[in-house]
Formats: C-alpha cells, sequence, structure tokens
C-alpha cells in the first residue's frame, strides 16, 4: 500500500499532471462560481479532448482537479449575493448573506474558504483509511437503510422550521408533492404531469432553488434600492474567518465526517450534505437561535460538508466502479476511455490510480482555496456595487442558470413561478430550506420504502441497521431538548 | 421599360433562387459535400448515459468520412423521456443533412405508447445508423440458482427500473413456459442501485448489457449467467447459450413468441441516429455512408470496445429503417397477449405494447 | 398596510392547503403504490394548513410569527418597489422570449441600469461583460441550442 501511495504521489507530482490540475481548479472554480454553467456540461465538452490522451494520471489530474474544487469557488455568490453558485452551496446563503449585510463579507468568505479547506484534507483522508473497509461498508446500507436515513434527513425539516413548526412542516410536504412531479417507476404511472412531456422528468431542484433563494433577495436588493452591505465595511475578518474555523473545530470535524457519508452514500444524492451539516449545527450547538441571521458556524458546517462529500463521491465509485453521480459517471467514462477499468482492481493491483485520485483531491482543493483566498478582497467589492449594477447581472445569471440544465424555455416559466412562490415566503416569514430538503429527499424516501417493503415485507423495520439509524434519529432529535432540560436546570439552580 | 423591368425581376428572382439552394448542404444534382459547415447532433439526454456516449463518439469519428468533413457540434436536449428533443427535433430541424438526432430506442416505446404529447414520427424521420451495445445477460446470485423452479421456497426476485425493460421480457416468458417461481421488484433508480441491490441479495435476478459490471461480479463469483437475449451468443460471453437456446422445445410460437419478439426487438435498435423527414437521398446516402465508413477506424472500434464491451455493432440506415418499421407496426393480437402476459405478472403495461 | 400583510398571508396560508387539497384530488384514482404517499402526506398537510390558517387568523399582524431562519420582512414604503421589479422580472422573461437571450441579455442590463442611474460607460461595460458572457460561454463553448425567438418567427 505504502508503494502505490508513493507512486500515486510521484506521478501526481510531475510535472505535465500538476500543470493539467492546476488548470482542472482553475476551470473548476470559475464554473462553481458563475451560476448557471454546471460541472457535469463542462465535464461534457472536455471529454472529447480527454479521449485523445493517453496517460491515465493526466487524466485523472485534469479531471478530479477539475471535479474536487466546484463547491469552494460558488461560496463567493452564495455569500455576496445569496445565489447559490451551486448545488452545494446553497446552505452557505442563510447565513452567508446575512453576514455580507452586516458587513462581515471578508470573514464569511474567508471562514467558508478555510472550511471548504479543512473539508477538503479530512475527506481523502477517511477515504485512505477506509480503503480496506470500503467493499462492506458500500454493502451494509440496502433499500431499508437508506430509507431510514433520508427519514432522518426529513426530520431535520423540524430542525430548520426553527421556531414556526407548522410552517416548516407544510413547507417540507410541499417540496415533498413537488418531488412527486413526473413518471414514477415503482408505479409505472405519471404524476401530477397533466399529459405534459415537460414534466415528465420533474422539476429540477437547481430551479426551484434558484427561483426560491436568489431571485426573492435579488427582489429585495431592487426594492430597497441600496447595496448588498448595509454598512460600509468589508470588514478586516479575513484571519477572524480562519480563527473562526479552527475555534469551532470540533463542528467543522463533524460537519466534514457529514459530508463524507452523505457523499459515500451512493442512495443520498450529495446535494444535501450542507443541508445535513447545517441542520446538525442547528441541533447540537449551543445558541441555536442565531442560526439563520448572520451565525459563522452555519457557515462553516455547509462548506465544509460540501467539500468533504466530494471523496465520499468517489469511494462507490472505486470501490465498484459505480458512479456516485452525473460527474462521476463522465470521469468514469474518460478513464475507461484510456483503459483504466473502474471496479475492484482499483483496490488492488491498481492501487496507486487509486492514491493518484486522492492525491489530487487533497491538492486540487489546497490549491482552488489559495486561489479563492487570493481573490477575495476585490471579489467581496461586489458588495458595495450600486444595486443598479448588481440586480440585472443576478438577474442575468439566475435565468441562465435556470435554462441552461435542459435548454427549454418552460424552465423560465416555471423559474418565475418559484421566485414568486420565494418571494412569498420570504415576505410571511416561511422558512425556505425545508421545502428544499423535501424536495431532494421525498422522492427517495418514497422509493426506499417501496422497495423495502417490496422485499422485505415489514421484516424490514428489525433489520440491527435499521435500528440502529432509528435509534440515531431519536437521539438526534431528543439531544436539542435535552439541551435544553439541562439549560434550564442550571438557571433553576443558580442562587 | 417594362419589358426590362420583367427580365430584372426575372433575375432577381433566380439570384434569390440560386442563393437558397446554395445555402443546403446540396443542390439537387450536385455532389454532397459539408464542406465549411457545422453538423449539429441532438442528443435525446443528459450528458453521461449510454445515449449520450453513443452520440459523442459518433460526433468524434462521423465528420471524418463525411465528404467536407465537417465540423460537428452535440447538443444535449434531456426531458421528457427524450420526448422533448424528439417533437424538437421533429418540428424544427432543417432537411439538409446538418441536423441529427441522436436517440435511444426508448423513443420507440414513447411512440407506441402515444398520447398527446407525443408530436413525432420516427417512421418519417431518415434512419442513418444504429449501434446495438450486445444483449443483456440475465445473472441470479449463484446460491439461488436451483431454486428458480422450487416452489416449495420463496420467490426469487427479479430486480428493475421500471418493469419494461428489454431483458425483462426474458423472465416473464421463463415464468410462463420454464415454470420459474419469480416475483419483480421494480423502482430501483439505475444500473448502479440494482448491481449493489444484486451484491447485498436484496434482488436475487437481473441483467444488463455492461460487459464491465458482468465481468466484474463475475470474477466476484457470486453471480452465474444464466442465457443472453440476443439471436447468437456475444463475442465476449460465448459460453452463455442464448434464451432461445435455453428454451429448447419449450419455447412457444406463434403469437406468444410474437409479443416476446415486440418487447426484447427494441435491444437491437438500441441507440439510433436519424435525420429529419424529407432529407433528400443523396444527403441521406452520404451520411449513411460515413456512418457505415466507422465501422473500419480502428480508433472507433477500440474506443467502442472500451464503453460498450466486445459485442457492440453497428448496423446501417436501411437496416436501421426496417428495424423502425417493424418495432412500430406489431400486429394487434401480439399486443394485447404482451399486455395481458404483464398483468398476469403484475407488471406495467408499456414499451412496445400501446396501452389499453 | 398591516392588514394588508395579514390577508397577503392568510391567502397564502390557503393556497398552501388548496395545493394540498388539489393533491389529494388528483390522487384518488392512482394505483395504491403510487398515491399513498401523496395521499398520507396530503392528508396531514391539509390538516396543518387549516391549522395554521386558525392561527394567523387569530394573530395580529404584529405579531404573525416569521421563521428565525428568514431575513427580516422588506419594509411596507417598499411595496411599490416590488411592484416595479417584479415589472422588470417578467418584461426580462418577455423579451427573452421575443428577441431571444442573445439580444435580451444586453438590452435588459443597459436598460436597467440606465433607469436607475448608471452613466453611459458603466451601463455599456455591464451589457457587454452580460452579452460576454452569454455568447462566449453559452453559444460559443456550451453550444446551447436557443429556442427561435417570437419576433424572428414572425418575420420568417
Amino acid at each position: 500500500m505504502i508503494e502505490a501511495a508513493l507512486e500515486g504521489l510521484y506521478q501526481v507530482l510531475t510535472p505535465n499532471s500538476l500543470a493539467l490540475m492546476c488548470l482542472g481548479v482553475l476551470l473548476g472554480s470559475l464554473v462553481g462560481f458563475l451560476p448557471g454553467i454546471g460541472g457535469p456540461s463542462t465535464l461534457a465538452i472536455m471529454l472529447p479532448f480527454v479521449m485523445t490522451m493517453k496517460d491515465p494520471y493526466a487524466v485523472i489530474a485534469l479531471l478530479v482537479g477539475f471535479d474536487a474544487v466546484g463547491n469552494t469557488a460558488s461560496a463567493f455568490t452564495a455569500v455576496l449575493i445569496s445565489v447559490p453558485g451551486g448545488s452545494g452551496s446553497q446552505a452557505t446563503v442563510l447565513d452567508g448573506y446575512p453576514l455580507a449585510k452586516q458587513g462581515q463579507a471578508m470573514r464569511a468568505l474567508s471562514a467558508s474558504f478555510f472550511a471548504s479547506l479543512v473539508g477538503g484534507l479530512i475527506g481523502p483522508i477517511v477515504l485512505i483509511a477506509s480503503l480496506p473497509f470500503l467493499r462492506p461498508m458500500v454493502l451494509s446500507f440496502g433499500s431499508p437503510e437508506f430509507f431510514m436515513l433520508t427519514f432522518w434527513g426529513v426530520t431535520m425539516v423540524g430542525v430548520l422550521s426553527g421556531n414556526v413548526p407548522l410552517k416548516g412542516l407544510l413547507a417540507g410536504i410541499l417540496g415533498i408533492l413537488i418531488a412527486a412531479v413526473g413518471a414514477d417507476d415503482k408505479s409505472g404511472i405519471e404524476r401530477f404531469t397533466f399529459d405534459t412531456a415537460y414534466l415528465i422528468e420533474g422539476i429540477d431542484l437547481v430551479l426551484v432553488a434558484l427561483g426560491v433563494f436568489a431571485i426573492p433577495e435579488c427582489i429585495d436588493l431592487a426594492a430597497r434600492r441600496t447595496k448588498v452591505a448595509e454598512t460600509q465595511e468589508l470588514g478586516e475578518g479575513f484571519w477572524q474567518g480562519a480563527r473562526d474555523v479552527f475555534k469551532h473545530w470540533w463542528l467543522t470535524l463533524r460537519a466534514s465526517a457529514i459530508g463524507i457519508w452523505v457523499g459515500f452514500l451512493p442512495g443520498l444524492g450529495s446535494s444535501v450534505a450542507d443541508w445535513f451539516a447545517y441542520a446538525h449545527a442547528v441541533q447540537t450547538e449551543k445558541h441555536p437561535e442565531n442560526f439563520g441571521k448572520g451565525d459563522i458556524r452555519g457557515v462553516i458546517a455547509a462548506e465544509s460538508s460540501n467539500n468533504s462529500k466530494e471523496a465520499g463521491d468517489y469511494i462507490p465509485t472505486l470501490a465498484f466502479g459505480i458512479p456516485g453521480g452525473t460527474s462521476t459517471a463522465l470521469i468514469l467514462t474518460a478513464l475507461i476511455a484510456v483503459g483504466i477499468n473502474p471496479g475492484p482492481e482499483m483496490l488492488t493491483t491498481q492501487l496507486n490510480l487509486t492514491f493518484a485520485v486522492v492525491w489530487t483531491l487533497t491538492i486540487a482543493n489546497i490549491v482552488a482555496v489559495a486561489i479563492c483566498l487570493a481573490f477575495i478582497k476585490p471579489i467581496s467589492r461586489m458588495c458595495f456595487m450600486p444595486f443598479y449594477s448588481l440586480v440585472p447581472m443576478i438577474l442575468v445569471f439566475v435565468f441562465i442558470g435556470a435554462f441552461a440544465a435542459n435548454r427549454n424555455n418552460l424552465d423560465l416559466i416555471a423559474l418565475l413561478g418559484f421566485s414568486f412562490l420565494g418571494f412569498i415566503m420570504r415576505r410571511h416569514g416561511w422558512p425556505r430550506s425545508p421545502l428544499i430538503l423535501g424536495l431532494v429527499l421525498g422522492d427517495k424516501m418514497e422509493n426506499y420504502l417501496w422497495l423495502s417493503y417490496g422485499r422485505f415485507g415489514f421484516e424490514w423495520l428489525t433489520r440491527p441497521g435499521v435500528m440502529i439509524i432509528a435509534a440515531l434519529v431519536v437521539l438526534s432529535l431528543c439531544y436539542p431538548m435535552l439541551q435544553h432540560w439541562r439549560a434550564n436546570k442550571d438557571q433553576t439552580g443558580q442562587p | 421599360m417594362q419589358s426590362k423591368k420583367i427580365v430584372h425581376l426575372f433575375l432577381l428572382v433566380g439570384q434569390i433562387g440560386f442563393a437558397a439552394s446554395t445555402s443546403t448542404v446540396i443542390a439537387a444534382n450536385a455532389p454532397v459535400t459539408f464542406q465549411g459547415k457545422t453538423l449539429t447532433i441532438l442528443i435525446s439526454s443528459s450528458p453521461g448515459g449510454g445515449t449520450d456516449t453513443a452520440g459523442r463518439l459518433i460526433s468524434q469519428f462521423l465528420p471524418k468520412y463525411l465528404p467536407g468533413n465537417p465540423v460537428t457540434v452535440v447538443q444535449n436536449m434531456p426531458g421528457g423521456g427524450g420526448t422533448i428533443a424528439n417533437n424538437h427535433f421533429y418540428a424544427n430541424a432543417k432537411p439538409d443533412g446538418l441536423t441529427l438526432l441522436q436517440d435511444s430506442s426508448s423513443a420507440i416505446g414513447n411512440m407506441n405508447r402515444g398520447g398527446s404529447r407525443i408530436k413525432y414520427d420516427h417512421r418519417k424521420n431518415r434512419a442513418v445508423g444504429s449501434i446495438a451495445r450486445g444483449g443483456s445477460i440475465l445473472m441470479v446470485r449463484k446460491e439461488l440458482k436451483d431454486s428458480l423452479t422450487d416452489v416449495k421456497s420463496r420467490k426469487l426476485v427479479v430486480g428493475d427500473t421500471d418493469g419494461i425493460r428489454t431483458w425483462v421480457s426474458m423472465t416473464v416468458w421463463s415464468a410462463e413456459y420454464l415454470n420459474w417461481n419469480l416475483r419483480w421488484l421494480y423502482g430501483y433508480k439505475g444500473s448502479r442501485e440494482l448491481s449493489l441491490a444484486l451484491r447485498q441479495g436484496e434482488i436475487d435476478l437481473w441483467a444488463t448489457s455492461n460487459s464491465r459490471l458482468i465481468s466484474d461480479m463475475r470474477k466476484e463469483g457470486f453471480i452465474e449467467m444464466i442465457y443472453q437475449q440476443d439471436e447468437e451468443r456475444r463475442a465476449d460471453f460465448r459460453d452463455v447459450p442464448t434464451f432461445k437456446e435455453y428454451l429448447g422445445n419449450k419455447k412457444p410460437s406463434g403469437v406468444s413468441w410474437d409479443a416476446y419478439q415486440a418487447w426484447a426487438n427494441s435491444e437491437d435498435l438500441d441507440k439510433f441516429i436519424v435525420a429529419p423527414p424529407k432529407t433528400p437521398d443523396n444527403v441521406v446516402a452520404a451520411l449513411r455512408d460515413g456512418y457505415m465508413k466507422m465501422n473500419k477506424d480502428d480508433e472507433f472500434k477500440s474506443l467502442a470496445t472500451k464503453f460498450f464491451g466486445e459485442s457492440w455493432s453497428l448496423s446501417s440506415g436501411e437496416q436501421t429503417e426496417a428495424l423502425i418499421k417493424k418495432l412500430t407496426s406489431i400486429p394487434k393480437p401480439a399486443q394485447d397477449f404482451l399486455t395481458q402476459i404483464r398483468k398476469k405478472y403484475g407488471l406495467p403495461a408499456g414499451g412496445a405494447a400501446s396501452e389499453s | 398596510m398591516n392588514s394588508r400583510m395579514k390577508t397577503e398571508g392568510l391567502l397564502f396560508t390557503l393556497f398552501v392547503g388548496v395545493v394540498m387539497a388539489s393533491a389529494l384530488w388528483f390522487a384518488r384514482d392512482w394505483p395504491v403504490r403510487a398515491s399513498i404517499g401523496v395521499l398520507f402526506l396530503g392528508g396531514i398537510g391539509v390538516v396543518l394548513a387549516l391549522w395554521q390558517f386558525i392561527l394567523d387568523a387569530k394573530r395580529s399582524d404584529a405579531n404573525q410569527q416569521r421563521s428565525q431562519f428568514e431575513m427580516p420582512t422588506m419594509a411596507a414604503d417598499s411595496q411599490w418597489g416590488n411592484v416595479e421589479i417584479w415589472s422588470w422580472i417578467i418584461g426580462f422573461y418577455l423579451l427573452i422570449l421575443l428577441v431571444g437571450f442573445p439580444i435580451a441579455v444586453p438590452l435588459f442590463v443597459l436598460s436597467y441600469s440606465k433607469f436607475y442611474g448608471a452613466n453611459w460607460r458603466l451601463g455599456i461595460s455591464l451589457s457587454v461583460i452580460a452579452w460576454g458572457f452569454v455568447y462566449g460561454v453559452f453559444e460559443k463553448i456550451l453550444h446551447v441550442p436557443w429556442p427561435e425567438p417570437l419576433l424572428f418567427s414572425l418575420f420568417r
């Protein structure tokens, strides 16, 4: 194993590989920064060029370098203009944007990049450490266990509802119903499609997220006719942000661990990593009432998890040659084209290639964070741009972002519809994040429930994995109540 | 004076007509050339899947074998299970040979099912060619192979995405004519989830044409291959009998076999590429010729083998057109049989048969 | 103004309830596999929406509950500002329909920024950047197939 690790490192550090990795990182950062351009579309364009490369290490350097860093730079737009640059930075908006409004944009961005760095380093470390257990780990999660995990995720709707549980639950149910739109494989019928081709494949998460989060904030900016930053300060928070990450080191580690798990489990979809980590932070940290108002812990939790999940994504890819998502599917295609057979050999005879992937993930993250940190000050000045410069540009990005995924004009109508929904929800204090969680998890949860029942009848409830996760769910729901009770007890105990 | 104006008018009309004719790839009798043109290949799925891979592979090699070597551009237009790209292509693509659609056989299934949202007709499109990736191979968990016909043990579980994949037909006919003790569990999202479920024992049988996945699982030693769907044994799995061979003298005939073939044959079509209706014959001929010439390109063959395994094959435009015709004109008795047998085994109606 | 917000809030809660009820209505004919989840959750949703409606109706506007995770509501005097910006957003959409993205984008950016006080230099620079982004990335690199603009198809 040591020889494979060294061989992998050596290959990654050759000038050719380093140059390609830096190119991949630059492209990946740009794609992450610009809402509207997705990683998969760009990867698909790079594919013909990559397929002509003969050296597998070169392919790994370019593509893995590109893929690993998308969620780092997306924090820029999430924090500065509340437009999530990618699906991984949605939760960052909740506390990042309020921080920018309070004149602490530098601190928020710095914290997000340092958190990304930590997450991006922990991911590969855990990946290596779990190499011997990779296959049994992946195999121990079947439909019943996935149902419990998605159910756990859905209970976080309650957490993210905070002080308005009814509204939060309603938003969550609404999200689940939106997720039900489209062809339902388990029954062979179409639900809520009204006989249109457009709705057969359901409603895109990106569309809903852009509409529900980005446009209402843009409207607020335009209606107030002001700048993002309500103060004149950018803040001197660069080092403060770094200190925040290390001050909350335990939260950063937990969030990174959550990210890896979500990335690793092929059934969850890695766009929930940041939500899970955020909700976990709200559940377990002291003074949860500060979340959503510019609490740096919210930024840290979201950003460390969305970087560590990239390493998690590669686990099923390396263990079984099964891609974790569209991006890894495309990378797999490129690897096959250069003669690499992703599968069991990646853990035996081709371990050096596996290590090359791990090293690239690590080094690419460091390079990406360095680039982002270098550009923090100039890009943060966006907060001081007058609204008449920012608003039209944001709208252009959002409209293009909504259109570019499926290249369909109807997506723009859907965007307008969801924008109005998000606008009204914001206006009347309905929490929007439960809607997103419901949308992402609802469909999966329903599916896994049917597969579990269809295969095992009611016996699925007695599986050890199911019972362990159920216990964890109960614990995570009770923990905040326990903390509350302890806090009350301490108060009453005082003279 | 007036006659001069009339002459000028005729000259003007003539010039416009000439300009119009040369803006397309060819004029009626001129040799076909794509020189200086851009060939657009529209792909009816999102990036990353089999249709996309096939389309991108073709986009790389087809221009080499077209006269004039056009620049190629690939555009994905996912949505509606391929319906959106099909509707758009059928309504808007100009019949000048410069826009092609890379599609998959599920579009034929959608077309057969019909409905108000289907606004295309593949029988009118001009088929350029198709690539079939090799038939599916049915696998069973090793320890359960002997339980296939054991009515005393639990029913073995066949796993699928939506219950209407072409290979599922083999399992249904096995249940009907070989007395296999089966039930079907569908709703899995894709081959990733299904291969994991097979490994875990959550499902007992599954089929795929992905030779990489099959070889990996075979190497791991927990599965056995039972039969394969193709008419002839695949080059990379010569030791596995075809379904027809496996059935032996229990193979049904008449309506039953017609119905089976109606369901199973779309695998032969797999990933096909078409030009719009009314594309001139000589343009279609040039495209078809270029398509088949790819078969002689070593690099193309090597990449195709890497992606699709050893059993892929190209079919000509004429063969593809004939297959599309066959798949869209299933006799009513066969359709009814198909609907009934699916209902009997609790499977959704769909695929080759039209919905009742 | 306050009672207007309250009425709006009540209407939205009602809308949510109606959506839940409609889901129940559509799902009533589906096979069990497809309908049971929707019926279960939709049923709960209808009950919760009704409960929320009653709570909202009983509270005065000042006591309407807001989620701690949501930003403070926009100031009442920006009411007209909301109508303005929505007009621009819908106008942008219509412009895209009429003339397509590559023309609509620079036109919109220039007109919005100029309308609200940008000088010509800033307005034109922003429109050039926006157009460059759309054209360079989406047309040249990603080859996004733009739908035919309505105006062009009318004059074809």
